[in-house]
């Protein structure tokens, strides 16, 4: 078949449709984030191929037509975003020239321009997803794209098989594992691109409790904790995360000026716990910890209320070691900037619970009795746990304290905290998260977003910092039935739940336990490997004592190694020869020793009659073979294989060709 | 220019030192390249930009997906490069063309495994791609374009593969040792000085081993068909005789050089070429008179195969 040069080949229509059929596997799960009007106007032109190849149209428009389409397309994805830069414009602006692109596709160099290019635009789509799926999917489009490239390079399409390129795949996987596991890395974005964010959490940096008057409970992960030997039972787990120390009658808030005072913490015992968190990005700074951090690493700091703080922005699922000191006690000088900050109550705010603080404080007279009261008056009094709260007015303490009495962690943690500073204890609120799940599976804790909690800490001489949750002095009866599991798995203060309402692991916990973990492993070690972890799993096989290039030098072997084995076992020419072919070739060596190379178009026998014709003395020793071959060969079984195979082989092998 | 020139004489002498000329070439490392195309080279920008996206994103599922693309790259190279060698490719000995005309030469190309969109043809020319069937001989013919008479060595073959992904070709030069020759364009000529015509002498007749009429018997030779052996004297122990046949021809043409009006060479040979086709359909016998040389008059293809022959070289 004569192959024009390729800037003369045209693309006929099959291959068109072909070449279709890739842009639409290529874009598909684009479709899905981008905007429906963007995916419709990407759409319009692979159907219009589809259309006309059906009504047998040149799809072909005028070149002005073409042009007015295309630039109203980027028009059109401008005033959608009012910019062509950042994620979503970007791509829906790729995405529609991509699929333009197919109206002047005429030529061959088109085609493989579309098609090189497919391998790009499709790798896209993990801007919007790390979906285990979606990888898949890549693989299966990566697959057809190297599919028709063959059928486009091959002279009929009817020749080329399905199976070299999922061979081609398959071969390719070990492969890019090792480039993904040993191909260096750079620790951070080389520049930042726009827009990066995605939708954080809902753990905000301010807390205004009478606001809210229904709190989701996402069940989505908000981080992992992996413990280097199991906890002990007793501990707690508060996960520290911020502490809101300004009040300005509304809302509660990270107070910046104590945040920066120094921190002095005495060890009771060493107890020590070592975890590591992997924390799901929030687009903030702040880092969950138990108390009390001691060890943590390098990129996290300790700030004087006891929390970590990461030096940047959680954007993508970070990893932190961390040594916590449970019984640790800190705190024990109270700066005066402290201590005033978190005794300070805006003037006329809640002053019936102000008032009453201050009376119900002189009958006990000690910090801790009128605590205990407190706690003892939430646990008694019709004080109810829910996470629709009625909306509160503007002084939400008194609002709740004495008329609603139903609320969530908020509205406890921010009413006792207020009573304590009225009666002159210094307190403030911690928030972060509360509990946490263990997968057996992965032999990790798994912290979701609704166990995000609220708490307190009041300081007292001698003791430092202390802490108190009032959500759990509430009586179990009063708790939203919705709640009870969660709140259960918190503990309570002062009752402990009937036997018969704790839920049995059931298989369904085992299987959602199994899906966590295969979730974790994958983010673990596919979404949240990077430059560190790497190095991390280099010690692990202790590589990082090998310097640098030896170690690239040993990767690129490997790696050589397995083009090299991929290499042969594509060439497909190592054929198996059964017993016959093995001694007829030895044979052929034979004689070839002898400068008489059979060639290719030769077959046995013509080539003996030509090794004959200048050695016509050899025939004797030749002749007996090549009958035993032919009849090993070419004849009907006569039930004389063996013997006449064994005559064969003992021929093959005495034959000695003197020159 | 010229250094360029130099560069390319240089490169081919390279190529011609890596691949001795040979009738039958079998591709191997040796003399085989393997370079990226242009799309290629796109697959690589390609695989730099994913590799910055995802750098930039600290994405490491667009990691895989820069890694899966450039192991697709890398394979490429083996694959194309497998797919060309491992190709033996045997060059049968062309039939002469005309000038003006195309030589078309006819490959062999064998195999013990199949092969996909191999082409191959002459440097500049039109490429021929033919799928290879694996231990069978497939055949294809290329051709080339002759502008000059003469006999040439063979120029290089180009043989060629983008297959399977045309991210790479791989290609060798085939480097052939066979000759072959250009006749010179048949023209009629527009006046053919008859009396210049050197014709032989009249009277003398022409005899011509030939097919038509029985001459005689002669001692068998090596070659001689059998059809013609005269079976009766081997029966009657004379051992093998073949029976002889002459065509009488009374009046052999002489074609000759100097008959022409014209002082160009080329036109003279052109219209003695003519002569000759001419003569040889008409089954005649000819003979050529050519400056230094004469070709004695006879009958049949191999003859005008030699007086054609003798054009082209002169």
């Amino acid at each position: 078949m004569l192959i024009l040069p390729e800037s003369q080949r045209i693309i006929h229509a099959p291959t068109k449709l072909r070449l279709v059929v890739i842009q639409l596997l290529v874009l598909a799960p684009l479709y899905l984030f981008i905007p429906l009007i963007a995916s419709l106007i990407s759409l319009a032109p692979l159907l219009w191929v589809f259309y006309c190849s059906y009504r047998n149209y040149s799809p072909k428009l005028n070149r002005w037509v073409l042009s007015a389409i295309s630039i109203g397309a980027a028009i059109y994805v401008f005033v959608q975003f009012g910019t062509f830069r950042g994620k979503e414009a970007g791509v829906s602006l790729i995405v529609v020239m991509y699929s333009l692109k197919i109206l002047e596709s005429e030529k061959y160099r088109d085609l493989n321009l579309l098609i090189t290019l497919g391998f790009f635009v499709h790798s896209m789509v993990f801007l919007f997803t790390e979906s285990f799926f979606v990888l898949g999917y890549m693989f299966f489009a990566y697959g057809m794209i190297v599919y028709h490239l063959m059928i486009f390079n091959s002279v009929s399409a009817k020749r080329v098989s399905w199976k070299p390129s999922v061979k081609l795949l398959a071969y390719a996987l070990p492969i890019v594992i090792v480039f993904f596991l040993f191909f260096p890395r750079l620790p951070g974005p080389l520049w930042r691109m726009p827009n990066q964010s995605l939708a954080g959490s809902g753990f905000s940096d301010m807390m205004t409790p009478g606001d809210i008057n229904s709190l989701n409970l996402l069940d989505e992960p908000a981080f992992r904790v992996r413990f280097d030997k199991p906890p002990p039972q007793s501990i707690q787990f508060y996960w520290r995360g911020l502490v809101f120390e300004k009040f300005d009658g509304l809302s509660w808030s990270v107070s910046n000026l104590t945040r920066k005072q120094p921190l002095d913490f005495q060890m009771k015992s060493d107890n020590l716990l070592t975890y590591s968190v992997s924390l799901e990005p929030t687009q903030q700074r702040w880092l969950f910890a138990l108390n009390a951090p001691v060890e943590f690493s390098e990129a996290a700091t300790l700030l004087g209320d006891m929390t970590l703080t990461s030096q940047t922005r959680i954007t993508d699922r970070v990893r932190y070691q961390v040594t916590s000191a449970p019984n640790v006690q800190y705190g024990f000088n109270l700066p005066d900037i402290v201590r005033q900050v978190n005794l300070a109550i805006p003037k006329d705010s809640n002053p019936l619970s102000v008032q009453w603080a201050r009376e119900q404080y002189t009958r006990f007279n000690s910090d801790k009795g009128f605590i205990d009261f407190l706690l003892q008056r939430i646990n008694t009094e019709p004080y109810y746990y829910t996470l629709t709260p009625p909306i509160m007015r503007e002084n939400m303490v008194d609002d709740f304290w004495f008329e609603k009495q139903s609320g969530f962690c908020e509205h406890y943690a921010s009413s006792v905290t207020l009573m304590l500073r009225a009666v002159g204890i210094p307190a403030r609120i911690v928030v972060g998260y509360q509990g946490g799940r263990y997968n057996q599976v992965g032999d990790y804790f798994l912290i979701s977003q609704k166990d995000a909690h609220a708490w307190l800490e009041y300081w007292s001489q001698g003791n430092g910092w202390t802490r108190i949750d009032p959500t759990a002095a509430i009586d179990p009866s009063r708790i939203d039935e919705s709640l009870l599991q969660e709140v259960e798995s918190r503990g309570f203060l002062f009752d402990a739940l009937p036997e018969a309402m704790k839920l049995e692991i059931g298989t369904f916990d085992l299987l959602e336990q199994w899906v966590d973990s295969v979730n974790s492993f994958w983010q673990e070690w596919v979404l949240d490997f990077n430059q560190s972890r790497q190095w991390d799993f280099m010690s692990f096989l202790y590589l990082d004592k090998i310097p640098r290039p030896y170690l690239y030098l040993i990767v690129l072997t490997v790696i050589g190694f397995l083009f090299y084995y991929i290499a042969r076992k594509f060439r497909g020419e190592t054929q198996k020869l059964d017993k016959v072919g093995e001694a007829y070739l030895r044979f052929l060596r034979k004689l070839a020793r002898e400068k008489f190379e059979k060639k290719p178009s030769e077959g046995c026998l013509s080539f003996v009659h030509r090794v004959l014709e200048t050695r016509p003395e050899w025939r004797d020793k030749l002749m007996p073979i090549v009958r035993d071959y032919h009849a090993l060969r070419y004849r009907e079984s006569l039930g004389t294989e063996g013997v006449v195979y064994d005559r064969f082989k003992r021929n093959v092998s005495h034959l000695k060709l003197d020159s | 220019m010229s250094i360029k020139n130099a560069f390319l004489n240089k490169i081919e002498v390279w190529q011609k030192a890596r691949a001795p000329r040979a009738n039958t070439i079998a591709l191997n490392q040796k003399n085989t390249y393997i370079f990226p195309t242009r799309y290629g080279f796109l697959l690589l920008l390609t695989v730099i930009l994913m590799g910055v996206g995802a750098t930039n994103y600290q994405n490491n599922l667009i990691f895989v997906a820069t890694f899966l693309s450039m192991t697709i790259g890398l394979l490429a190279i083996l694959l194309t490069y497998n797919n060309l060698v491992g190709l033996t490719i045997a060059c049968h000995p062309p039939k002469p063309a005309f000038c003006h005309e195309n030589l078309r030469l006819s490959l062999t190309v064998y195999s013990k495994k199949e092969h996909y969109a191999i082409g191959v043809g002459f440097k500049g020319q039109n490429i021929q791609t033919l799928d290879i069937e694996s231990e069978s001989e497939n055949r294809q013919e290329i051709s080339l374009p002759c502008q000059r008479r003469g006999e040439f060595l063979l120029p290089k073959v180009q043989c060629k593969t983008y297959y399977p992904f045309g991210f790479l070709q791989a290609w060798s030069w085939l480097f052939f040792d066979t000759h072959y020759i250009v006749y010179p364009t048949p023209i009629e000529p527009d006046s053919y000085n008859a009396n210049n015509a050197g014709r032989g002498s009249e009277n003398e007749e022409m005899v011509r081993v030939g097919t038509e009429d029985y001459y005689g018997l002669k001692t068998y030779q090596k070659g001689d068909s059998l059809s013609r052996i005269h079976w009766k004297s081997f029966a009657s122990g004379k051992g093998l005789q073949t029976k002889q046949f002459v065509d009488y021809q009374s009046n052999p043409y002489i074609f000759d050089f100097d008959a022409f009006e014209t002082r160009d060479t080329e036109k003279r040979l052109s219209y003695l070429c003519y002569l000759c086709l001419q003569a040889n359909k008409d089954n005649s016998v000819f003979g050529l008179q050519l400056p230094g040389q004469m070709i004695e008059p006879e009958q049949g293809d191999e003859h005008l195969h030699r007086c054609l022959t003798a054009l082209a070289k002169l």
